[in-house]
């Protein structure tokens, strides 16, 4: 059976807050986050019909919204855009305890894909299969990443580490 | 305090925080852009 996409304005309302939520968890930046997040939703967009019909359109924007905020591209042009932003941003960053900061800040010192993993599987509450497909690599793969990274930041942060079943 | 525990309590922080930036930008030109690439696409809210 052809799967028909979902309208794209309400996969994009839906999905927002929590795709910035998710750039910002990876690049530690809001405007970074929200740049890339627009630029996913643009991609996503111009190939919705594609996009649109695959089984998580969501993990693909998720995608290029991560590689985009974390890529020095992305980083230069948010940088340049920062004056002009000083002057116009809507809003300043929201203010989030310092132990959350520390938690993400925590999470950002990990490896590049390490750090979508345990991002994916805090924020979202990905199962590991989900987050194996979105890295493209094995759920043996995830599972040792999500143990030994948890462990990580559990020691980072002083916090106790339990082993629970990701 | 659990790490599990905490990075969840901070999920929901971070989420609740992105909401905080403000309102979904309005999405424009939807319709048109399905044409044509490179239309359509958010609206940033005006600055306060």
């Amino acid at each position: 059976m052809v799967r028909l996409p979902e309208r794209f304005e309400a996969f994009y309302e839906r999905e927002y807050h929590r795709v910035v939520g998710f750039a910002y968890a990876v690049a530690g930046s809001w405007e970074a986050a929200e740049d890339a997040t627009q630029e996913a939703f643009l991609r996503a967009h111009r190939q919705w019909e594609r996009v649109g019909r695959y089984d998580q359109p969501g993990a693909w924007v998720r995608r290029v919204a991560a590689n985009l905020a974390v890529s020095a591209f992305r980083r230069r042009l948010a940088e340049g855009r920062a004056l002009v932003r000083l002057a116009a941003r809507r809003q300043p960053d929201p203010p989030l305890r310092p132990e959350v900061l520390d938690f993400w800040r925590a999470v950002r010192s990990l490896p590049s894909r390490q750090r979508q993993a345990v991002a994916l599987f805090y924020l979202e509450d990905w199962p590991v299969a989900e987050i194996a497909r979105f890295l493209g690599c094995t759920e043996t793969t995830v599972r040792g990443h999500l143990h030994r990274d948890r462990a990580t930041l559990a020691r980072r942060l002083g916090e106790a580490w339990k082993e629970e079943e990701p | 305090m659990s790490v599990d525990t905490r990075g969840r309590r901070a999920a929901q922080d971070l989420i609740r925080a992105a909401e905080q930036r403000g309102p979904v930008p309005v999405w424009t030109g939807c319709t048109a852009a399905a044409a044509t690439v490179g239309s359509g696409g958010p609206v940033w809210p005006s600055p306060p």
